[in-house]
């Protein structure tokens, strides 16, 4: 079988649909790194700018103030302000002094102060701006996320004891950009089109090779699970030299960061902030690897079903491709606390969002993560490799090689 | 070694075979002799199991069948099938494709270089088959089952698209083949070639294994015959002047095939002088070709 295996490969490697499919990967990925990526400006960036106006306006405020009764918004201002302008000017001074890990501990302290208050009044006060954008539907429930992400990660930095710096921060070491990409939904899509693209004609060329591939002594199956194991091989083989070469590249500008780094992860359902917790980016990327790996596999061997079945690499493609996109079909926000969403293995096709929680939050729901997703994926896995066994069973099924 | 047991083969309504049964032996090379669409290629690919027949089997060593998928593999373990040129793949070299063979029935390459010299492939096995001509292709897929090395060697039409000086390089290696003690099928047109190596030559006609020649020592002797070709009013006219032994043949119309095991030595000189002196000139002592059964079979 080795030998079969290998000589797959070489076919695979020298097929112009694939070649073209892997140069369009690496193109897009050298666009990410030297166009998108250098105009990274994070929602939650270290803005000396804006504390400073911030600390200077609430100051300035406190110290004018002469009213002598007291009007509800005064009220309000006087009790929210003090804490901020303490908190501000522990941040300002430890920027000042670049003492980052100082900035971090306020910084946490900031987010929660300002989640709490903003949650609770929010007819007064707003999130970052950034989550009231035009498409933006659930500004509160976004703000609300993505500071209490901010606070719960700033906090682990510090409760780690890592070095901090303003790349750590604002996630922008080679490392962390990484799992910002996974986090993407592009990102992971693009990955599972690659599997597709590499899958489509991986039974069917074997129709332009019969009087080999058919004299072969191998069982059926058998010649099934090498074009698996290849797809699988040369999908692995190129999305890691890919996305190492993203990483390099990267880690010139920003540093290459390290696996220690905690980043967080949210349980769900309800966004409070006992449900945020953080795991390291090396947990995070071997997840992900995991996860996609047993993605891949699933639409290899589904490709392979429909392969035997229709026996063209068109319909592969636009099966495949629809299949990516399944999840459309039945993503409503919030319906993750009404329904099983959880079970359907196309959840799971966004695998950065999936470990991160962001689908927790996004569909309401504690339930998808990364054991239920191995359970979902594993189980589809399982009813695809019977149909494979049953259709199998025909001699005009197995001639196509 | 090979045994073809009433294989029945229909597709539709046409019946291509009937109940064909032949064994091979080890170091015997059979020629399959017919036009095309008589089921020739159909028997070849029944017996790699490409096609399943309506009945009869297919066995190796009376042991191993198309019985369950594990004898599949074992059977295919012992066969191998000369590639169809075009199923061979564009962008790998001919190499790439030796070395497949060679390791997924042997394991090993070691043997690979001495075929490649033996069949003057050096030059182009590294390129990709894409670039190669007919010929090239057909030196590859015939030194591909050199680097199987499998007991029984299937090949329909291996002298396709060769030069002369191929052809005989392919007839010295098929020869050296049987040395070795491979059972070797070869559907072939070219049939002059075929008498060069083939021990017997099976010629199929409405799904029936219509005459099986032999080539062994005793089978030579009964099958040698005084040839002289005649058209049929020539040979009526002869008839007249002398009585034809008995098992006189007259073959596809313009050959009397007088046998010898029925003349005594002094009668085949007087036959050779009777057509001398008839101004026939053109008597030679031989076997009836495989191309002039052909030509009695099917023309």
């Amino acid at each position: 079988m080795s030998a079969y295996y290998i000589f797959e490969l070489n076919a695979m490697i020298r097929n112009k649909k694939n070649l073209a499919a892997v140069i369009l990967f690496l193109l897009a990925t050298l666009y990410f790194v030297f166009v998108i990526d250098p105009s990274y400006r994070p929602d939650e960036s270290i803005n000396e700018v804006e504390i400073q106006q911030e600390y200077d306006e609430m100051s300035h405020w406190l110290e004018n103030y002469q009213g002598e009764g007291l009007s509800s918004g005064a009220t309000f201002a006087l009790s929210y302000f003090p804490p901020l302008v303490e908190i501000n000017e522990t941040r300002l001074d430890a920027i000042n002094q670049q003492d980052f890990k100082a900035y971090s501990t306020a910084s946490a302290e900031w987010y929660r102060y300002k989640d709490q208050w903003i949650y609770s009044s929010p007819e007064f006060l707003s999130y970052n701006k950034a989550y009231y954008g035009i498409d933006q539907d659930y500004p509160l429930q976004e703000g609300r996320y993505w500071y209490l992400n901010t606070a719960t990660r700033y906090s682990a930095y510090v409760d780690r004891n890592l070095e901090i710096s303003p790349a750590v921060l604002e996630e922008r070491t080679a490392l962390q950009t990484g799992a910002r990409v996974w986090n993407s939904s592009i990102f992971p899509m693009a990955l599972i089109g690659l599997v597709v693209v590499f899958s489509i004609d991986i039974v069917t060329k074997d129709r332009a090779h019969l009087t080999v591939v058919r004299s072969f002594p191998l069982s059926f199956a058998q010649k099934l699970w090498v074009k698996t194991a290849v797809v699988l091989t040369a999908f692995s083989v190129v999305s890691v030299s890919i996305f190492a070469i993203g990483l390099i590249l990267v880690s010139f500008r920003e540093g290459f960061g390290s696996l220690s780094i905690p980043m967080t992860v949210f349980n769900g359902p309800t966004l409070m902030e006992e449900h945020f917790h953080t795991i390291s980016v090396g947990l995070f990327y071997l997840q992900s690897i995991g996860l996609m790996l047993v993605i891949a596999y699933l639409f290899i061997r589904f490709i392979i079903l429909c392969s035997l079945l229709i026996k063209n690499e068109y319909f592969n493609l636009l099966i495949g491709l629809t299949v990516i996109f399944t999840e459309r079909l039945y993503y409503i926000r919030g319906i993750g606390y009404f329904s099983t969403v959880d079970l359907l293995p196309s959840t799971y096709f966004r695998v950065g969002e999936v470990l991160s929680g962001y689908q927790n939050h996004l569909y309401n729901s504690s339930a998808i993560s990364f054991e239920i997703g191995m359970f979902s994926l594993i189980g589809t896995i399982l009813i695809v490799e019977v149909f494979i066994i049953l259709v199998s069973r025909f001699k005009s099924i197995r001639a196509i090689i | 070694m090979l045994k073809v047991s009433k294989v029945f083969k229909a597709f539709g309504e046409k019946e291509v075979l009937k109940e064909v049964s032949f064994e091979a032996q080890p170091g015997e090379i059979i020629g399959l002799v017919a036009p095309n669409g008589t089921g020739k290629s159909t028997l070849l690919n029944i017996i790699m199991n490409f096609l399943t027949p309506d009945a009869g089997e297919v066995t190796i060593l009376d042991k191993f069948g198309y019985r369950s998928k594990k004898q599949e593999i074992q059977m295919h373990q012992r066969l191998s099938f000369l590639p169809e040129l075009n199923d061979l793949y564009e962008e790998l070299s001919g190499y790439r494709h030796l070395t497949l063979y060679a390791k997924m029935w042997k394991g090993k390459v070691n043997d690979i270089d001495p075929i490649v010299n033996s069949l003057n492939m050096a030059h182009y096995v590294k390129k990709p088959v894409g670039t190669y001509s007919l010929g090239m292709r057909q030196r590859l897929a015939f030194a591909m089952l050199l680097a199987a090395d499998t007991d029984v060697m299937l090949m329909d039409e291996v002298m396709n698209g060769l030069d002369p000086d191929n052809v005989t390089l392919i007839t010295n290696e098929l020869i050296e083949l049987k040395k070795q003690g491979k059972v070797i099928l070869i559907a072939s047109h070219l049939l002059d070639n075929l008498d060069l190596y083939a021990d017997r030559i099976l010629f199929f006609k409405d799904g029936n294994i219509l005459l099986e020649t032999r080539e062994d020592e005793l089978e030579q002797i009964n099958h040698t015959y005084i040839k002289i070709q005649l058209d049929r009013a020539e040979f009526d006219k002869l008839k007249g002047l002398k009585k034809f032994p008995d098992n006189t043949q007259y073959i596809a119309g313009k050959i009397v095939a007088i046998p010898l095991k029925s003349l005594e030595k002094s009668e085949i000189s007087d036959w050779i002088q009777f057509f001398i002196d008839q101004d026939i000139l053109n008597v030679t002592i031989g076997q009836i070709g495989t191309a002039e059964w052909y030509e009695e079979f099917y023309n």
